[in-house]
């Protein structure tokens, strides 16, 4: 007998929880001013209460158009780097991507031999890229 | 070539790169005074950034020429200190470098790397005198969680000078626009250096090192450096020998609407609006013009939002002819620095050039 009060106070209590929720989202409070966008809860308490963020990463990976030197590109920038950092540059002369390919070595520490940067260097001209503008010769 | 994407905790941004991810804030976003935490830019050097924070044994270290090394905790910020808050914009070095002619190496931002939001935290000071500086020490250096890729990579690491990290204005931040910081900007704390280019505000920093030395890396040697000549500007042809970090922000007012592809319609009314910032000394005119430069008229700028915040701006416009319409502005701030008609440094860092915004009226 005691039990079965207990459940039905529970009862009618959980549905008055519910008719106020159903009649709270689109009456009355839906006409209330907006929230207040600072949290409610104190950040201290907020993050006592749920202390670990956890977030996972998706990648977008570009496929990359095939090219001499493809095989060095994306064995070894992709070692550290999306392609898609290359994606979004210009198509620059030889002489900016070997320059942009040699920091990868000199100041990133990239383990990649001359002959891979060579590589890499040729497969990024040929295709985002172009040679060097002709030093055009003092005709006078 | 400018796809979107969304990332954890963030709205739909506009994607320079997936791993470490780049993500540019569209302009819409800019018409508000706060910038929203999950429209705000994205900018790690390094795929190895921190994806998982656990605030019961997240600790931040201060360490070196200390009377006291310190292992803070979250809960320790937030309740051991006295909490500021404060309206700060805060901007990549290398915002708008898509911009620049001849065209330069580096992530290619239009004008969104930029934001403004409101933040709470401890004072930089306050942390560094529980710690006891050394008089020796002549700088505090900041790192974050996040993790070269090789071992021979540079981790990232930028220095304050001990005055400027004494002077009252730096602080780590707990708090992004009332709420804990994304992950993606700096989750749980992150440096917040009003008026400096945001290279400086470590984020997700884990260890202030006090040094009797400049630190000396590849960070403050050889990136984020611009040409040592009036207005930080240099010849293409022959970039200049001598550099120096950069740091504050220059003068600069930008567009945030319309833009370039809205088409205006002649007799219709529409508000010009833009955002302008400069070093904390204060925007005090921000001016439009019409014609290409010729010709030059006042905005009216809001209120003052903070002192390190950027100011917006407006000014309201009938065009009354057919045909393309060059805009320009161009912000003044209390000190008297404006704006060059001219600039180029081979970094693409630090744009405050004269903004041109081309319309057309139909």
């Amino acid at each position: 007998m005691q039990t079965l009060r207990i459940l039905t106070v529970l009862f009618v209590t959980g549905l008055g929880i519910l008719a106020y929720a159903l009649y709270g989202r689109s009456g009355r409070e839906a006409s209330m001013a907006p929230p207040n966008t600072r949290p409610q809860i104190p950040l201290s308490k907020l993050t006592a209460l749920s202390p670990v963020k956890d977030i996972e990463l998706e990648y977008h990976t570009p496929d990359m158009p095939p090219g001499p030197g493809h095989e060095q590109f994306v064995t070894q920038c992709v070692v550290c780097h999306s392609p898609r950092y290359v994606l979004n540059q210009p198509g620059f002369p030889r002489k900016t991507w070997s320059a942009e390919v040699h920091k990868m070595v000199k100041s990133y520490g990239a383990l990649i031999t001359p002959d891979e940067e060579a590589g890499i260097v040729n497969y990024l001209v040929s295709w985002h890229g172009r040679e060097d503008a002709p030093v055009v010769p003092n005709t006078k | 070539m400018r796809p979107w994407a969304r990332y954890p905790e963030k709205a739909d941004l506009i994607m320079l790169a997936d791993r470490p991810p780049l993500l540019e804030t569209p302009m819409r976003y800019f018409t508000s005074d706060l910038t929203p935490n999950d429209a705000y830019f994205v900018r790690w050097h390094y795929a190895g950034l921190p994806t998982h924070i656990d605030l019961r044994t997240f600790r931040m270290n201060v360490v070196g020429a200390v009377a006291n090394p310190l292992q803070l905790s979250f809960d320790d910020l937030l309740t051991k200190f006295t909490p500021v808050s404060a309206v700060v914009f805060s901007e990549c070095a290398g915002n708008s470098r898509s911009f620049f002619r001849p065209q330069v190496p580096g992530a290619e931002w239009t004008n969104g790397a930029m934001g403004n939001a409101r933040y709470q935290g401890v004072l930089l000071k306050d942390v560094l005198k529980m710690a006891g500086v050394s008089p020796k020490a002549v700088e505090a250096s900041f790192r974050g969680l996040d993790e070269p890729p090789l071992q021979s990579s540079p981790h990232f690491e930028k220095p304050l000078t001990i005055e400027h990290a004494m002077s009252g204005d730096a602080f780590i931040a707990y708090e992004m626009n009332g709420e804990p910081l994304p992950m993606l900007n700096g989750f749980p704390i992150r440096l917040v250096v009003p008026g400096w280019f945001a290279t400086y505000w470590v984020k997700a920093l884990s260890q202030i090192t006090l040094r009797t030395e400049p630190l000396n890396n590849f960070w403050v040697s050889t990136a984020y450096r611009v040409p040592i000549t009036p207005g930080n500007t240099e010849d293409p042809k022959h970039p200049s020998e001598s550099t120096t970090p950069l740091t504050s922000y220059p003068t600069r007012a930008v567009f945030v609407s319309p833009d370039s592809a809205t088409k205006l319609s002649k007799g219709v009314s529409i508000t010009v609006e833009g955002i302008a910032v400069d070093d904390g000394s204060g925007i005090r005119r921000v001016e439009v013009s019409l014609d290409g430069g010729r010709t030059w008229s006042d905005a009216r700028l809001d209120r003052v939002i903070d002192k390190y915040s950027w100011r917006r701006w407006r000014m309201d416009w009938r065009p009354t002819k057919h045909g393309n319409y060059s805009l320009r502005c161009r912000a003044t701030n209390a000190a008297g620095q404006t704006q060059p008609d001219y600039e180029w440094n081979h970094g693409g860092y630090r744009r405050s050039v004269i903004e041109t915004l081309d319309v057309e009226v139909v």
